[in-house]
Formats: C-alpha cells, sequence, structure tokens
C-alpha cells in the first residue's frame, strides 16, 4: 500500500537516494525538502504519514522541527521517524524520548530502508530490514517532487 | 534492485566531486589543526571553539550519514569512525590528534581523494 512520506533531509544525497529507495522500492509517494521551515510549509498540504525527520540540521533542528510539527495543526498525531548518523544509544534513547515512533540510522541501505521504515511503524508491506534501531538520511517553496 | 542500485550509482556520479571536495576540506582542516598541536600552540581562540574544529566535525558527520548510502561502504565506514571520533568533543585533545590525523587520511585514502599532504 503506498504512503505519503515528508522527507526532511539539508543533505542533497539523502535526500536523492533515500527518495528513490521508498518510492522506487517501496512504492511511497515522498515529498523531500530540505530543512525544518520548508517541512512546516509542506505539512497541511502533504497530509503525510509519516514523517522522516533528520536530527542535526542548520536553522531548525530536527527536535525543534518535531516541537513546531506537534504545535502544528496538521501534525499533532503525525508519526515521525527521525533519521540520524549519531546513532549512539544514550543519543537514540533522548530522541525516543521526544514521542516519535523510532530512529533510523545513517548511512542506511538503499535495498532495506523501505522495510525497515515499515518494521518501525508496523505497515504490512516491504521486507523487513536488517535492524531497525527503533535505525539511521530531501523541498513546498523547495519540495523535491 | 539492480534497477536502484544503478540509480544510485548515478547519484553517485553526480554527487562525487562535491563530496570529494568535501573530503579534501576536510583533510586540510585536519592538516591545518594537527600543525597547530603538535607545535603545542595556544588554541587561537582562548576558551572558545575553534571554528576550524567546528567545521571538521561538520564534515565528517555529513560524510559519514551520506557515503555508505551512496554505495561508497568502505569510506563510509572510514567516515564513520572519524565521525564517531569527532562527535562531542568540543575542544579535542592534543592526545587524541594521531587517531583524527589516521582516520581522516584513512577516509581520503578510500575516498581516492588527494590528502592535504600530498
Amino acid at each position: 500500500m503506498s504512503r505519503t512520506i515528508l522527507l526532511v533531509d539539508d543533505d542533497d544525497a539523502i535526500r536523492l537516494v533515500a527518495r528513490l529507495s521508498l518510492e522506487r522500492l517501496g512504492g511511497h509517494e515522498v515529498v523531500a525538502v530540505a530543512g525544518g521551515q520548508a517541512a512546516l510549509e509542506a505539512l497541511a498540504a502533504t497530509a503525510p504519514d509519516v514523517v522522516l525527520l533528520d536530527v542535526m540540521m542548520p536553522g531548525m533542528d530536527g527536535p525543534t522541527t518535531l516541537q513546531r510539527v506537534r504545535e502544528h495543526p496538521a501534525g499533532a498525531s503525525v508519526d515521525v521517524v527521525f533519521l540520524t548518523a549519531s546513532v549512539r544509544p544514550d543519543e537514540v534513547a533522548r530522541l525516543e524520548a521526544l514521542g516519535v515512533v523510532g530512529v533510523l540510522g545513517k548511512p542506511f541501505e538503499p535495498t532495506a530502508l523501505p522495510g525497515q521504515l515499515a518494521a518501525l511503524l508496523g505497515w504490512d508491506e516491504g521486507e523487513p530490514g536488517p535492524t531497525p534501531t527503533s535505525t539511521p538520511g530531501p523541498t513546498p517553496s523547495g519540495a523535491d517532487h | 534492485m539492480d534497477d536502484l542500485d544503478a540509480l544510485v550509482a548515478d547519484v553517485w556520479r553526480s554527487l562525487e566531486p562535491t563530496m570529494r571536495a568535501d573530503a579534501a576540506r576536510l583533510s586540510a582542516l585536519v592538516a591545518d589543526l594537527d600543525a597547530d598541536a603538535v607545535a603545542e600552540q595556544p588554541p587561537p581562540h582562548d576558551g572558545v571553539p575553534d571554528p576550524r574544529w567546528a567545521q571538521v566535525r561538520e564534515l565528517a558527520h555529513r560524510l559519514a550519514g551520506s557515503l555508505g548510502s551512496l554505495g561508497q561502504r568502505e569510506a563510509g565506514a572510514a567516515a564513520v569512525a572519524l565521525e564517531e571520533l569527532s562527535a562531542g568533543l568540543v575542544h579535542p585533545p592534543s592526545a587524541a590528534w594521531p587517531d583524527i590525523v589516521a582516520r581522516t587520511g584513512d577516509l581520503v585514502a578510500r575516498l581516492g581523494t588527494p590528502s592535504a599532504s600530498d
């Protein structure tokens, strides 16, 4: 079943590869933005099933973006998964405590990403990925479609 | 799957010049900082994190997060090793420099990027 994923990451490489993986392999629709403000602007128009959110971004970082998403009428209950290169257990625990579904690590294996995301979210489609660590990652005014 | 691998390879080819430039910049910054550390010069900004080190951390973090996903597994692993060493270090102690220099050298070698010492 196709889902809509709002992917938020300032890294061009991650936006490109994650998008290819989630669209081509996962069969999902991906709206990719490069920062927190763009994510907030995309939220209402996109009505995503999940927000895949980078942690370290210039300007508005992931946790701050999460807080703003929760304050947004369209984002109060949306599932959010953090995407981060910092997968130390203490950091993962800190992020999970912020009220997200889980944490995916970067770098990710493009062939495994859709399954890892599906496993975290309890989606019944896709191949389960190797180890979603509860594991490690695109522009409305600048959205990559 | 093969189709995805081919597409990821295309993405790598399009980003390769930028990422090699980032690695070369990282190498130059580390060499610069290492020269200061070896000479035991006082920090350039007394008590304030060296902005060059902040750039090293930012570049290492970015390369660590993306190289592996672009099919550059060996270089990606080297970047992750460097990122693990640098993450959380506001003022890297001089004792850490040999490892930082070695891991940076490993990264640029695996990426095939000329290092600052070449």
